[in-house]
């Protein structure tokens, strides 16, 4: 026990160095908090130190910034004083899944001649648990209902429907569907004649349309802070693969077995070859433990682990640990080069301590 | 604070008794079962809508921009 209470971060708030500046991750409340490298310094290196011991190692000469800083956690609620920082140790940060494959991409398009029972089938067979169904064309109901009625019966548990517009695609057209199949956790019609956004129904289903045209895998790849996922579970697969590709089994338009649709590395078609097949295969989970400390630029990212990455599209495509080539965020200047009212529209950061 | 399941049960809305009866019977014997299973009830939307349960947070692909919607 110490004399002096110490500050300790709740064990769900971690701290994470950037270049520039760095975040505090609340991995609870799905939020993030921007943070002086300064404070950053004060969390880890004087970690269990008291207010006035961590003065005195500043040599008193920026005591209100420290008060600042405690006044900014206690405030935001990322952690509290006490006596005794060893009965609250730091998070388990060890990553383990029982699936060999977590999720899945399906692609389709107006050539597509998929055999939906035959994957889906595989796909619950390896554990899948959730599923993104691209359909790059103008989708039919019920060319819709066709490929949904083939994952009624497996074990995932959530089904994100991504399909072209078609007039018949109404929002009570859809709303329908969801009910009707309640594994459906996300519909985004693309190349809708306006952008909307509807309201979440009873189940938390979210239905967006979108005027932008997503009518190949070439439209993947974009890093923003809305596709940020600030969650235990990401945090923690990110500190050693990949969270892009780690247990990820795509099929792409033509049946091609791949990491992502967007790579041109194919394991066999699923016309004559089984997804179990594909998977064992020794180079199907080489890119799976690329993690963002071994990426070039984002090593210095305060995003690095909540950033859901891409190998496909990179700045350098020879170098497999290149920054994507999509990401506009450079964390030496801390800046994104869109307009900032762009970047915040997601609603997951929040700004503070910006020193 | 109830001794007995059956008078923590009885407490329960009927939403709440539609919990898992086997969270419950795990529960009963702690001295903090009132509140935790006042707690599970409470949280029952959310896992019904699969905020805690069912949703894979991450984004599988990446292909809509920031600034359509």
């Amino acid at each position: 026990m110490t004399s002096e209470p110490v500050f300790a971060l709740f064990a769900c708030c971690v701290p994470v160095k950037g270049a520039r500046r760095s975040v505090v991750c609340d991995l609870q409340r799905q939020a993030l908090h921007f943070i002086p490298n300064g404070l950053y310094e004060i969390l880890t290196e004087h970690s269990g130190k008291t207010a006035a011991e961590i003065k005195e190692i500043y040599e008193h000469e920026v005591d209100s910034e420290i008060e600042e800083y405690f006044d900014f956690l206690l405030g935001h609620e990322l952690g509290f004083w006490c006596d005794d920082p060893a009965r609250f140790p730091a998070i388990d940060l060890t990553w383990e899944t029982p699936e060999r494959i977590t999720n899945a991409i399906l692609d389709v398009d107006e050539r597509s001649d998929h055999d939906f029972g035959k994957l889906l089938g595989e796909l619950d067979d390896l554990g899948c648990k959730a599923l993104e169904v691209r359909c790059f064309h103008r989708a039919s109901l019920d060319e819709l209902r066709t490929i949904l009625e083939a994952a009624r019966r497996g074990r995932l548990r959530s089904i994100d429907l991504l399909a072209g517009y078609a007039p018949e695609l109404t929002p009570d057209a859809l709303a329908t569907l969801a009910t009707d199949h309640q594994r459906l956790s996300s519909i985004v019609i693309h190349s809708a004649p306006e952008s909307r956004q509807l309201p979440p129904d009873r189940r938390g289903v979210a239905v967006t349309y979108r005027t932008e045209a997503i009518d190949s895998p070439r439209c993947c790849g974009k890093i923003h802070p809305g596709y940020f996922a600030i969650d235990l579970e990401t945090f923690a697969e990110a500190q050693k693969h990949n969270t892009c590709l780690n247990r990820k089994l795509s099929i792409d338009a033509r049946g091609e077995i791949k990491n992502c649709p967007s790579l041109a590395k194919s394991f066999g078609n699923a016309r004559d070859v089984s997804l179990h097949s594909a998977l064992a295969q020794r180079d199907f989970a080489a890119l799976w433990s690329i993690n963002k400390d071994q990426i070039a630029v984002c090593k210095d990212c305060e995003f690095r682990y909540v950033c859901t990455d891409c190998r496909a599209y990179l700045l350098d495509p020879g170098d497999l640990y290149s920054k994507p080539s999509k990401c506009t965020y450079d964390p030496y200047t801390a800046e994104w080069r869109q307009p900032a009212e762009e970047r915040t529209s997601a609603g997951v950061l929040r700004e503070g301590g910006s020193r | 604070m109830d001794k007995e399941p059956e008078d923590l049960f009885a407490r329960l809305s009927a939403e709440g008794r539609q919990l898992v009866p086997v969270s419950y019977r795990f529960l009963h014997a702690s001295p903090l079962a009132v509140a935790t299973v006042m707690r599970l009830v409470d949280s029952q939307p959310y896992r019904a809508t699969g905020y805690v349960c069912s949703a894979f947070h991450k984004p599988i692909s990446k292909c809509c921009s920031q600034d359509d919607v």
